[in-house]
């Protein structure tokens, strides 16, 4: 009987083991093409409506089943997609696309101008994060118009160079009307969307994977060697990362910070993340705007004063996760002809190196404004939004006390981004994560801040920088947009975050990174 | 009392009881900071709209009143945030059936693991498998999931690489089985060998020995079936949570099941999510412990319904 059981046991537990085998090889290749497993974002990160978008990691899927009127090539530029050729009118206001003839939607028809327009016009009605997108550089009165099924014209406010970043950008990409609806269940299956990027959705068990197929009748399709995308919409980072290890997954976005160490030289991968990590200042004084700051934040010698405290190199080597120091308002990565990275041609905000110089400064500035050791100053109210966020301000305000004598409360706010907007702190956490790569972007975060803070001179230098598609002068008026931003302060900046990835650059090559969202359709096996 | 009856009266108790849960959850939800609109890049302008335009400026209790009565109708809304734009009961009857295939399976293997382990044990007491078995039962109680997913994970999936971590993977459905089968099956042999004990020591058992009935069938079919009530009555909120899956377990290993959207839909602040999920599972559970007073009269005839 005994023997019988564990004769039993013994069988059930081989059958289970031998029935769970992973399926091994998992790239299988056929003709060149091959197949790929990644992952990256969960389920609520998945809104594939192109008008609706906003997540990073919804924005690169979006990337492989949609197509402006612009691209992101093989080496990460922007080029033209499903446009053939663009003219630009003399005074750069009116911008021509003729599409390609061979472009098509998944279920076959061909791609019309109109369903540009639509996709526009639906961008601006979905009241979502980047409505103002394309509405805000063009004419109010005639934004953009399709002369005909193979025409669009864009007729802007004022010159803007950069538009091409902006229509490589998933929410201008075009959409189907018939498909659309009243947008209410637009893309949220298969079936209820058609697609004109390289990649058709073929499959979506929600909250557990999306595939993607390439699809044969579009037009670079026999340029592309991944034929079939798995992208699993995983969230928990250990799982991700022990599926990685074990080469489940090619890509990953999700790694534990303990195991950071130990993934380097492993697949582990750092590039800049395009952004800002700051803290702001409530400038506002006026109760018919919203909430005021703090009386003696209106003194930019107190705000320097505030910046120049901060131990940068401190938090950076606390937080460990590779930042770059905070001493220009724009991120790393923006090299120009000559392969000068845009951080050291501006002029630095402070000197990292000189903390005790620096707070040597800050006393004496705090003096002179009347605040000597901090006496008579406010308590300052410091909000923020999540817990990692929290222990930074926790690590600025103790500097603050510290070197200046000055207290702050930090709370975590539940209404974080209204309480900011409404002005209701006297500092608040900032950080700006660029949508496309264009230092454009990047300051035109600071255009209506919630500092309260508006600089003619910075609005006129970031103006003339969006005019000109020269490069070298476009950067003499971004040196000049930080060059105001450091004057007058309305924010400080901390750090710039590095993004981490995980990638088997030891079997594929190809993989396009840009400003935190993947592209894998130009993978190509080692 | 006749047993449709007590049916009928025990349904119409639930209704009212599960109204009153729809009627607290809302209006608790709407008092929670946050709304799900709120975003880095989104404008306050483009945010008031959405509020306008899911009819969140309406004063509560208009949002309530539209609420049942969609509801009356079967509408239980679209979801705000994890599944934007797709229907709720479509995502709940879709994450229910992954959560109850996976708890099905969990719960066959807690209620036969554990009630024959609380067998062994009982009737073993003091001897060297009643001291394993309470040993495992210990480590098995006091083990929080999310450690006994990780155990499971290094072990089979990492060090030993005999397993898949992701549900959708062949085989990909026994590490989450175990993790969500490991509380409720040691709970349950903790609860069957108190349970036998306690039976074994009866009068009527004695007689049956005096009357020469074989030792199996006095303890399998006489003390067994007597010992069961204490089982039976911790089956029942058992099979409702288990059936609707654990965030734990779903999470680690990647199970498309509704467990995860227990905490999910509040930290989102996906309200039709969350008032879906609160109706569905309450139903569950109203459900669960109706059939367990029903099988409790059929287990011991002498419980009265009245």
């Amino acid at each position: 009987m005994r023997k019988r059981n564990k004769l039993a046991a013994a069988a059930l537990v081989l059958a289970m083991t031998v029935s769970s085998l992973p399926v091994t090889g998992v790239f299988a290749e056929e003709g060149g093409k091959f197949e790929i497993s990644v992952t990256g974002g969960g389920e609520d990160s998945m809104v594939l409506d192109t008008s609706e978008c906003g997540a990073l990691n919804g924005l690169s899927a979006c990337r492989h089943l949609f197509e402006g009127l612009y691209k992101l090539d093989a080496s990460g530029e922007v080029v033209l997609g499903q446009a053939a050729s663009v003219e630009t009118s003399e005074d750069g206001l009116d911008w021509t696309f003729t599409l390609r003839d061979d472009i098509t939607w998944s279920d076959g028809q061909p791609v019309t101008a109109q369903d540009f327009i639509f996709g526009f016009n639906a961008l601006k009605e979905a009241a979502q994060s980047y409505e103002a997108l394309l509405s805000d550089l063009t004419n109010p009165d005639n934004p953009y118009e399709a002369p005909d099924d193979k025409t669009v014209v864009i007729h802007l406010a004022s010159p803007t160079a950069f538009l091409p970043s902006v229509l490589a950008f998933p929410p201008t990409y075009p959409i189907r009307e018939d498909f659309y609806g009243d947008g209410e269940t637009y893309a949220t299956d298969p079936d209820k969307a058609v697609y004109n990027g390289p990649y058709e959705l073929t499959d979506w068990q929600h909250q557990s994977v999306m595939t993607m197929e390439l699809r044969d009748d579009y037009y670079d399709a026999a340029n592309i060697q991944v034929e079939k995308i798995n992208w699993y919409l995983v969230t928990e980072e250990r799982s991700a990362l022990a599926s990685f290890e074990n080469g489940e997954y090619v890509y990953s976005d999700l790694i534990p910070d303990e195991e950071v160490e130990r993934m380097d030289g492993q697949g582990l991968h750092y590039v800049p993340g395009n952004n800002n990590y700051c803290i702001m200042f409530n400038l506002n004084q006026d109760p018919e705007k919203g909430g005021t700051g703090a009386e003696a934040l209106q003194d930019v010698n107190v705000r320097k004063a505030l910046a120049l405290a901060v131990d940068r190199q401190r938090i950076m080597d606390i937080r460990a996760m590779n930042d770059e120091p905070g001493i220009t308002y724009a991120s790393s990565g923006y090299t120009n002809a000559e392969g000068v990275d845009f951080t050291e041609y501006a002029d630095p905000w402070l000197d990292i190196d000189n903390y005790e110089g620096n707070c040597e400064e800050a006393k004496q500035l705090l003096a002179d404004a009347g605040y000597p050791d901090g006496q008579g100053f406010p308590v300052l109210k410091y909000i923020v939004n999540n817990a990692s966020r929290k222990e930074v301000a926790e690590m600025v305000a103790s500097d603050w006390k510290n070197v200046l004598g000055i207290d702050a409360t930090v709370e975590t706010s539940e209404n974080f981004f209204t309480d900011r907007d409404e002005g209701n702190y006297d500092v608040a956490y900032f950080g700006w994560f660029m949508d496309y790569e264009d230092l454009s972007n990047m300051y035109s975060s600071m255009l209506n801040s919630d500092a309260f803070w508006e600089s003619e001179e910075f609005t006129a230098a970031y103006n003339a920088a969006i005019s000109t598609s020269d490069q070298a002068e476009q950067w003499e008026h971004y040196k000049e947009c930080e060059a105001v931003l450091a004057k007058d302060l309305p924010v400080s900046v901390l750090l710039h975050s590095m993004n981490k990835y995980l990638f088997h650059d030891d079997m594929y090559d190809g993989l396009v990174y840009n400003c935190s969202m993947f592209v894998f359709t130009y993978l190509t096996q080692k | 009392m006749q047993l449709s009856r007590y049916i009928i009266k025990r349904i119409l108790l639930a209704v009212v009881s599960i109204f009153a849960i729809v009627t607290i959850t809302f209006f608790l939800m709407n008092l929670m900071p946050g709304d799900p609109f709120m975003s880095e890049k989104a404008t306050e302008e483009s945010r008031q709209k959405l509020i306008e335009k899911y009819g969140l400026d309406q004063p509560i209790y208009i949002q309530y009143e539209k609420y049942l009565k969609n509801l009356a109708k079967g509408d239980m809304g679209t979801s705000y945030v994890l599944q934007k734009g797709r229907e709720v009961r479509t995502i709940i009857f879709e994450s229910f059936s992954v959560s109850m295939k996976l708890g099905i399976r969990a719960l066959i293997l807690a209620v036969i693991a554990g009630i024959t382990l609380g067998c062994i044990a009982g009737l073993t007491k003091d001897r060297l498998p009643d001291g394993l078995v309470r040993i495992f039962s210990s480590i098995g109680i006091s083990m929080p999931s999310y450690v006994v997913a990780a155990i499971l994970m290094i072990v089979l999936a990492v060090s030993w690489n005999i397993l898949p971590l992701n549900y959708n993977k062949p085989g990909g459905w026994i590490m989450p089985m175990l993790t969500l089968a490991t509380y409720p099956t040691c709970y349950l042999t903790r609860l069957t060998r108190a349970s036998i004990l306690e039976v074994m020591n009866q009068d009527y058992l004695r007689t049956e020995r005096a009357k020469g009935m074989s030792e199996f069938v006095v303890v399998f079919i006489h003390a067994l079936k007597n010992s069961l009530i204490p089982v039976i009555t911790y089956l029942g909120p058992l099979t409702a949570s288990i059936l609707t899956g654990g965030f734990v377990a779903e999470s680690v290993f990647s199970v498309p099941g509704l467990g995860r959207y227990f905490v999910s839909s509040i930290s989102g602040r996906d309200y039709t999510m969350i008032m879906g999920i609160t109706i569905f599972y309450s139903t569950l559970i109203v459900l669960m412990n109706l059939i367990c007073d029903i099988l409790y009269k059929i287990v011991d005839p002498r419980i009265s319904f009245e």
